[in-house]
């Protein structure tokens, strides 16, 4: 917890798109050294999120190999599951991963009733910010973060497009991983953000859903009396339940 | 003049059909439960039942309410959140 007094995390919010690669290089110009850097990028998946938690609990052993594929691409560098968006369906975890290139794949969800045409993030201007100021600092108050830029992004946003930054700079390669993961997990539940789908079919206002809290209580702390205790670069193990966070950001 | 500043957002603001009104308070002040009786006398039972329901949040000169929410005086602005989806 003595971590943020050297560290404070670059929050920005707007309707800007972000270049990774200056948002990388600003971040390790900050950090000064850091032996390790991790970014995530979330992008707007094509594939519709409707509902799809419902029919994805049929299929869910399918959702899971998909989401695993997912999850590494991101951990890897530019994944996207930006989950945001999507449910349960992980399938769309690796679809949104390919969806930032030219051709996005399209078979592991073959039921998929609909397409995304558009996504719409409406924010609260000010209370947003310091929504995600918070999930920024708490991330530097449980690691020895030495730069943490998170970048999200408002208003309306096409199939592909990059929703959400965050680059965690650290001296050790688990605590910029962790921390990354953390305030991917907590921006979900806690960061004030509504999206609203677009799609052939109509528009409907996404929800977090069970998997995102699950996801964001694994990083509770294991004891209260222990805030901040993780040592330099290794959090308690005790900080990520049994099985860690859902599914779709590793 | 004096009045408070009702917000809703995303579902919430849709549901309402506007974004924000004004809702006129006398003597100064009205606890949440007075407001919430005004927007249900004027909006209806479903759309009153919609702004308190489970996981709406709200905020109060923007800044998140945990708990029961203090009692408004004239100027205040208050807001209806609906469950947020970051990330």
């Amino acid at each position: 917890m003595t971590f943020s007094a050297a560290m404070e995390p670059l929050v920005r919010v707007g309707t800007e798109d972000f270049d990774v690669g200056a948002e990388y290089a600003a971040a390790r110009g900050r950090a000064g050294g850091a032996g390790a850097l991790v970014t995530f990028t979330g992008c707007v998946r094509d594939l519709i999120a409707a509902d799809a938690a419902a029919h994805a609990a049929a299929d869910s052993a399918d959702a899971a190999d998909a989401v695993a594929d997912g999850g590494n691409a991101s951990v890897a560098d530019a994944g996207s599951d930006s989950g945001a968006d999507s449910r349960a369906d992980s399938g769309t975890a690796s679809r949104a991963a390919s969806g930032t290139g030219p051709e996005p794949h399209v078979d592991a969800v073959v039921d998929a009733p609909d397409r995304v045409t558009a996504l719409e993030l409406e924010h609260y201007p000010g209370l947003t910010e310091r929504s995600v100021e918070a999930v920024a600092r708490e991330a530097a108050r449980r690691w020895p973060l030495l730069a943490l830029t998170v970048v999200h992004r408002v208003g309306r946003l096409l199939p592909g497009d990059q929703i959400v930054l965050v680059v965690a700079a650290s001296s050790h390669r688990h605590a910029a991983f962790d921390a990354a993961c953390f305030v991917m997990d907590y921006l979900k539940t806690r960061a004030v953000f509504w999206k609203k789908e677009l799609s052939g079919s109509g528009a409907h206002w996404i929800e977090s859903r069970a998997d995102d809290h699950r996801a964001a209580g694994a990083w509770s702390d294991p004891d209260p009396d222990a805030a901040g205790v993780p040592a330099a670069g290794v959090p308690a193990a005790g900080d990520r339940a049994p099985g860690g966070p859902a599914s779709d950001h590793r | 003049m004096s009045a408070v500043t009702v917000r809703y957002f995303a579902r919430l603001r849709e549901l309402l059909g506007d974004e924000q009104e004004s809702v006129a308070v006398s003597g100064g002040a009205i606890t949440f439960v007075e407001l919430l009786d005004h927007l249900r006398s004027v909006h209806g039972d479903e759309i009153a039942d919609h702004l308190t329901a489970p996981g709406v949040r709200i905020a109060i000169n923007d800044e998140i309410v945990d708990g029961a929410a203090p009692a408004l005086v004239a100027g205040d602005r208050i807001a209806f959140l609906p469950p947020v989806t970051g990330g």
